[in-house]
């Protein structure tokens, strides 16, 4: 074994330098690939064993609350019956009025997608259940419910995506502040996000939702980013800048949807 | 041949053992603790005084790891057999004992080294290929450094790894 060890060293090093600067090659690729084709079926596992229990977990812990809450849902439900049905009238109505208008409806193809791996604690990067084999792309759209982003598609296998997440340093979206219409930068600092680039003059208020503007023409235009937490004007600095919350805990999420 | 043919087992075994422990990092403890369990298991293997399966760790526990970390495709197995040369290098100074002091000390290095070597590597790369540069405050200012190396410190004494001992 002692023989092997410095060739096994020297092979491994030529490797490991090599993925990295020929990391677009195509022998790289698909070594790349089936590592990660490899890794799924572990991850495929595991992440099912933590999803139900996380689910146990929750269950255990809110116990108390579901009574109350299952009554509160029966009563609610009663209430939403009368609401789609005036929904659905609504529908048609608008329908009616799109087609006289000869508005087209946008055609988003949306595939949901279940979070297979993930970075250690710092959510930068997410692995998901769904590939090239199904329709996934490099630069596609993660969002979760209500449009708000995730992240993008950055690296795609056969049956898993890579995912970078918006909190990523190397993220960047045009973003604006949907009430004061002051345009920026959503940056992503690591573990943080700030709304960087606001022209001096212009002070966006807290609580104030901050979307991608679609003006970087590559994140579609109405995402939600999160919302200002915090404004930050010196005299020294050219532009202002502010601290964004974000709407969603990226440790708690199982499962998102990829847009094109 | 018998020899040769136990040889290539092990490592087969071994790398089964890897893939299933990187799938464990990934899928389950990455979204409640912050510690790297190939980083446990190379420290583990140094002490052990393991070389050949400490570089097949670093190699190929690297190279999974980098299909879930941020960093570019194979920075981290370079990262890892870096940090594998410089801990081999200085085991004899800092690693001759079981002593908890001593696992405590090398837990506290290891990680250090590790998230240095990490961001100097990610940020070299940056510059190389163009982007925003990493902030070093990432890497060490907040509570997954602190996390990590107690993480690390408490799993390396309950297994308390004793020089000399081969696994293969």
């Amino acid at each position: 074994m002692n023989k092997l060890t410095p060739a096994a060293f020297f092979i491994l090093l030529l490797l490991s330098i090599s993925f990295i600067f020929f990391s677009q090659s195509a022998p790289v690729s698909l070594a790349k690939k089936l590592i990660i084709e490899t890794l799924r079926p572990f991850e495929m596992g595991i992440s099912t064993i933590r999803n139900n229990f996380m689910f146990w977990q929750n269950a255990v812990l809110s116990l108390r609350n579901i009574k109350k809450m299952n009554e509160s849902l029966i009563n609610e439900n009663l209430e939403l019956y009368g609401k789609v049905e005036k929904l659905s009238e609504l529908q048609k109505e608008n329908d009616i009025l799109r087609e006289q208008l000869n508005l087209s409806r946008q055609n988003i193809n949306v595939k949901s997608a279940g979070i297979i791996g993930r970075d250690f604690q710092n959510n930068r990067v997410f692995l998901v259940n769904k590939g090239s084999n199904d329709g996934v792309k490099n630069g596609m759209m993660v969002v979760v419910k209500e449009k708000i982003a995730v992240g993008k598609v950055v690296d795609t296998s056969y049956n898993t995506a890579k995912i970078q997440t918006i909190l990523d340093t190397q993220s960047r979206i045009a973003a604006i502040a949907i009430n004061s219409n002051i345009s920026g930068l959503a940056r992503g600092l690591g573990s943080d996000i700030i709304f960087d680039l606001i022209a001096k003059n212009k002070i966006p208020e807290i609580g104030e939702l901050i979307v991608s503007s679609g003006a970087d023409g590559i994140w579609r235009r109405g995402l939600i980013i999160g919302k200002i937490k915090e404004v930050k004007s010196e005299d020294s600095q050219v532009f202002n800048t502010a601290e964004i919350q974000m709407m969603i805990n990226f440790q708690e999420l199982i499962d998102v949807l990829i847009i094109e | 041949m018998k020899i040769y043919y136990k040889t290539i087992l092990g490592v087969a075994g071994f790398i089964a053992f890897l893939l299933a422990l990187v799938g464990f990092q990934s899928a389950f403890l990455n979204g409640f603790a912050s510690a790297n369990l190939i980083l446990i298991l190379l420290l583990f293997l140094i002490i052990r005084q393991n070389t050949f399966l400490a570089i097949l760790t670093a190699g190929i526990g690297g190279m999974l790891i980098d299909t879930f970390h941020f960093s570019v495709f194979g920075a981290t197995p370079l990262v890892f057999l870096i940090l594998t040369l410089v801990l081999s290098l200085v085991r004899k100074e800092i690693f001759l004992t079981s002593k908890m002091e001593l696992l405590a000390m090398a837990s506290i290095i290891t990680v250090s080294s590790f998230r240095l070597l990490g961001f100097l590597t990610d940020n070299g790369l940056i510059f190389l290929k163009g982007g925003n540069l990493e902030n070093l405050g990432f890497y060490f200012w907040n509570i997954g450094f602190l996390t990590e190396i107690v993480l690390t410190m408490g799993i390396l004494i309950i297994l308390n790894p004793k020089p000399n001992a081969k696994i293969i």
